[in-house]
């Protein structure tokens, strides 16, 4: 019961569908998980449903955090509390220069306090750790930012921010081989500076081979349906989901059963 | 004695529209001497706001001036135009000639010292030969007595590019247009305007660009936020005139509703009299998206939060992109009176300007 986060019985979708069925889910501070599954599995539902998007219902189950409940607590609410997540297509917002918006979410966080001369400075530090010039500071968030630049700036939040969970949803697609490797090691850097726990959604193993993978789990049409150590992943990438799917459909004949 | 008079037809719409919108002009009194307003000659560069407004600026001037810029010569210092300071003029004419492939920056601020009474402007034409290239910037922060009337007209040769970035940051009634005309070959027109109107000001805007070159192109981006009872009309028309293949317009529009009392009007429209219009001439107007609004709540603004990160950003980049002390300095003003006393090292600080002690 000491889990950082802890997700019991989850089930939530849109008005007229439901995408997740009573997942289970247990994350402990300071470790790391992957979560794997096909396209459409229902893993970005998860992410944003653990961050409150209200696009989408929960109509059972909880979400704690901490040890209290948040599953009704508003979306910016979660996020002050220490809950991150990266988007895996971040939005663009015209008018609102990169600067401005990192400032602004930064002097939200009291734990956070930084004359605007440090502040400064911090942001040049992470955008130099990610290979990314400060000329970005000045643009409109993300408008006409490349694939790849947007993961970069959700990087940039991450390291700024320093959350006690970070839910990384698919940061490493899109990225060039350069890139891959400066995203490995922003992450090996939020790690070892804050001791963030992960949760790393993806469908690439590259992205893995720097970090020290505690738990894996699998998700497949919207249901939680393994988890294991961290040899499953090369597992998964050799044989893909077809045993999950099977298992899935094993599991829904015995309830009908 | 002064008087006051009406001008009519100022920021006045291309192409009028049913009248109960309100939308197709604004009515605008300015202080007069003896003789009332009487229907101007037609010029050779046309400007935004209409004759009237245009010959009246241009009749009421206290600064004449006219700067050329030579064959392929690049002005270093940028032509500055300040208007309503203490020992600044009261209302500019100016004429901006740059020759082939020449390029200059003119940067036209309205400012105040207190709050006062008093008509301001700038009539400001731009006449660009073939690959001539002009990047404006307009700055606007007044007390809340002003109004300030700006005027440009603009027209390009082949291959010339302008630039116009409108920072309007707040005066009692601020009017502004552009017009361009003779748009050449492979031309381009570029606006971008970053507004924030707050307690009873109103903002009142006419961008009228005529694309008339082949493969010429107008963008328009517009993006600003609206407190308390602020009244805003925008009007954006590209309008792509016969002969004009392969011309490209595109507008866009973001505003931020963040009064009870706020009035926001917008006609943007695009006509085509040509059928060679290539690419995306397409206008959207939209408020903040809810999409836009979660990307905030995730990481940890509220609503309130989220509004005060729109205006927030107006003055970051009127502060980032001041070419000019002038410039910079209105930009700082607008920072106190929108944002508070407090905020202002922040702002400099995320310019990338040092700030004040150097110790
Ligand atoms: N807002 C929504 N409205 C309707 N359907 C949705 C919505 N969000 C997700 N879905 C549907 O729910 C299912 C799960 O989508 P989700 O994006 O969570 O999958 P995913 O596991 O992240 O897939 P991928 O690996 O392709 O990113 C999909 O069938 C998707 O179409
Ligand atoms: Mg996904």
């Amino acid at each position: 019961m000491s889990d950082l986060l802890s997700v019991s019985g989850l089930t939530a979708g849109t008005e007229d569908k439901t995408i997740l069925h009573d997942i289970d889910l247990g994350i402990e501070a300071g470790k790391s998980y992957v979560l794997m599954g096909p396209n459409g599995a229902g893993k970005s539902t998860l992410g944003h449903v653990i961050m409150g998007d209200p696009q989408y219902t929960v109509t059972s189950g909880t979400i704690a955090f901490e040890g209290r409940d948040i599953t009704s607590e508003t979306p910016d609410k979660r996020s002050l509390a220490g809950i991150y997540l990266s988007y895996q297509a971040p939005v663009e917002i015209p008018g609102v220069p990169l600067y401005s918006f990192l400032r602004t979410i930064c002097q939200k966080r009291p734990e956070l306090k930084m004359t605007s001369r440090q502040f400064r400075q911090r942001v040049n530090e992470v955008c130099e750790q990610l290979s990314m010039s400060t000329d970005y500071l000045t643009r409109d968030l993300n408008v006409g930012f490349s694939g790849g630049e947007k993961k970069k700036v959700e990087m940039l939040q991450l390291l700024l921010l320093q959350p006690k969970l970070a839910i990384l949803d698919e940061t490493d697609s899109g990225l060039d081989v350069d890139a891959l490797s400066v995203v490995s090691r922003g992450i090996e850097a939020y790690r070892s500076t804050c001791d963030g726990a992960l949760l790393i959604i993806t469908h690439n193993t590259r992205i893995l081979e720097r970090i020290n993978v505690d738990q894996v789990h699998v998700m497949v049409h919207g249901n939680m349906v393994s988890s294991g150590p961290s040899s499953l992943i090369d597992e998964i990438d050799r044989e893909g989901f077809a045993k999950y799917e099977a298992m899935l459909a094993q599991k829904a004949q015995g309830e009908l059963a | 004695m002064e008087g006051a008079a009406r001008l009519s037809g100022v920021n006045e719409l291309p192409t009028p529209t049913w009248n109960y919108l309100h939308i197709n002009d604004v009515p605008v009194s300015v202080p007069t001497g003896a003789a009332s307003p009487s229907y101007p000659p037609a010029e050779k560069i046309p400007g935004g706001t209409g004759p009237e407004a245009s010959a009246w600026l241009s009749r009421s001037a206290d600064a004449r001036e006219s700067v050329v810029v030579t064959h392929g010569q690049r002005r270093e210092r940028p032509v500055e135009l300040t208007v309503g300071g203490k020992d600044d003029a009261r209302i500019r004419d100016t004429l901006v000639t740059l020759c082939d492939d020449s390029e200059a920056d003119v940067v036209v601020v309205a400012r105040s010292d207190r709050d006062g009474d008093a008509t301001c402007g700038s009539r400001l034409r731009l006449d660009l030969a073939r690959g001539a290239r002009a990047h404006v910037h307009v700055y606007v922060a007044m007390h809340d007595g002003y109004q300030y009337i700006d005027d440009i007209g603009a027209a390009l040769a082949d291959d010339a590019s302008l630039d116009v970035h409108y920072h309007l940051l707040g005066a009692g009634l601020t009017v502004c247009g552009l017009r361009t005309e003779n748009v050449g070959f492979r031309a381009a027109v570029d606006v971008d305007v970053r507004y924030l109107c707050r307690g009873n000001q109103t903002l009142d805007m006419n961008y009228n660009l005529r694309l008339s070159g082949r493969k010429s192109t107008a963008d328009l981006n517009a993006y600003g936020v609206l407190f308390d009872n602020a009244r805003k009309t925008l009007r954006d028309t590209i309008d792509l005139v016969r002969g004009g293949k392969g011309a490209q317009g595109n507008e866009n529009e973001t505003v931020l509703l963040a009064g009870d009392g706020v009035v926001n009007k917008s006609l943007p429209v695009i006509l085509c009299d040509e059928e060679d219009v290539v690419g995306n001439h397409g206008a959207t107007i939209g408020s903040v998206s809810e999409e836009q609004l979660q990307y905030l709540r995730a990481r940890g603004l509220d609503d309130q939060a989220a509004n005060a990160l729109f205006a927030r950003s107006v003055i970051d980049s009127a502060t980032s992109q001041a070419p000019t002390a002038a410039a910079r300095d209105a930009a700082l003003f607008a920072a106190r009176r929108f944002l508070g006393d407090d905020a202002v090292d922040d702002v400099l600080d995320a310019s990338g300007v040092e700030g004040k002690e150097e110790a």
